[in-house]
């Protein structure tokens, strides 16, 4: 009686095509993807049917927590650097290559600007957990650091546009001090950051 | 799951390499990154709304019909008053204001209801002047829906002002 002869089968899957597919996928979310900036408060924005995307660059944008609490951030580093160089001119702030290196990454951040050197000088760990305690606020008109922080940026990047995110349940007074202090600098075009919603019937 | 090698066949041939690389690691790898910039992503861009607000150096400011305009008072808890003033005189007491609990439907037919009367009286329901007080306890939320609504409405002239010493007393005798 002959052998039967069971083929005996690999059970090796050719993974060539499975890798390739990975890759793709994996080169176009490097491709697209923009990490989301570190916030310094959970701000939980409001919705609108606004449908003009928020622009990729030169982008002033100020950040109103609930608790009615200023954060201030631009997009471009090189407009920091130059800001940060007016604004120690200004308010005579000493500061050292590493503190204007710190400056030049941070994203957004809410302080007394008097207080930005010693918050620079930290290191990098103990930055990242800092409690901001908000732009100074001053409706006196004393030292209107709110309106230097804008005239500075402004003349350092012409094509600036201001961008307020504000959360749903900020008080409106808060946003008007802003407001107040846009509009003492002129500035009386604005853009709110919203989430998109439709408008239903 | 390396290959399986059937050696006893390979006793005899001269020595093959195995050309298959097993890809399965690589594999495992390329997901794991998608998986992260998947996560990391966010998709849904943001969007932006564009405000205009009066200019605050103006000298003369713009003269409008009392009766094209409508006041909206933002209040605490998404609550809004809203009234309008007649041409002529007009005495608080017998002022109707209307409040409403913010809601787009109800909103929409308050403001709705304000443009046929601007339209009836001047013609044109694109006469209504819209003023939008918030108050300093109002949240953000009510006054980007209320902007927001403007737009959806067609209101094309409306702006953020100060409450004044008319609207004080209106909401005092509320």
């Amino acid at each position: 009686m002959p052998k039967v002869k069971v083929p005996r089968k690999s059970t090796a899957i050719d993974m060539t095509a499975m890798c390739d597919v990975a890759f793709l996928l994996l080169t176009f979310f490097i491709l697209t993807t923009k990490f989301r900036p570190s916030e310094l408060a959970p701000i939980d924005i409001p919705n609108s049917t606004a449908q003009i995307p928020i622009p990729d660059k030169d982008i002033m944008m100020f950040q109103i927590a609930p608790d009615g609490k200023l954060f201030f951030g631009l997009d471009d580093q090189p407009t920091r650097l130059k800001l940060l160089d007016r604004l120690s001119s200004q308010y005579q702030l000493a500061l050292s290559d590493k503190q204007k290196d710190a400056f030049r990454t941070l994203e957004s951040w809410g302080m007394d600007i008097r207080q930005l050197p010693a918050f620079l000088e930290m290191d990098p760990n103990e930055r990242a957990h800092f409690q901001h305690p908000g732009l100074k606020i001053d409706t006196t008109g004393g030292e209107a650091q709110i309106e230097d922080l804008i005239l500075f940026s402004r003349q350092e990047n012409n094509n600036l546009r201001i961008a307020i995110k504000g959360d749903k349940s900020t008080q409106y007074k808060s946003f008007d001090k802003l407001i107040q202090a846009l509009q003492n600098r002129k500035v009386n075009k604005f853009n709110i950051i919203t989430s998109a919603r439709l408008a239903k019937e | 799951m390396a290959d399986i090698v059937n050696l006893s066949k390979q006793k005899n041939r001269s020595h093959k390499v195995n050309l298959r690389v097993d890809l399965t690691a690589m594999v495992d790898l390329g997901f794991l990154l998608i998986t992260f910039f998947m996560l990391s992503t966010s998709f849904d861009k943001p969007k932006q709304m564009d405000v205009f607000m009066p200019d605050k150096g103006v000298n003369a400011p713009t003269e409008i019909v009392v009766s094209k305009t409508l006041s909206l008072i933002i209040g605490k808890n998404g609550i809004i008053y809203s009234y309008q003033l007649p041409d002529d005189g007009f005495m608080i007491e017998d002022m109707k204001i209307d409040s409403i609990e913010y809601s787009a439907p109800i909103f929409r037919k308050l403001i709705f209801s304000y443009q046929d009367q601007v339209a009836r009286v001047h013609g044109d329901k694109s006469e209504l002047f819209v003023f939008i007080k918030p108050m300093e306890e109002s949240n953000f939320e009510t006054l980007v829906s209320v902007l927001d609504e403007m737009k959806i409405c067609s209101v094309s002239r409306f702006a953020i002002v100060k409450l004044e010493e008319v609207d004080q007393s209106v909401l005092r005798h509320k």
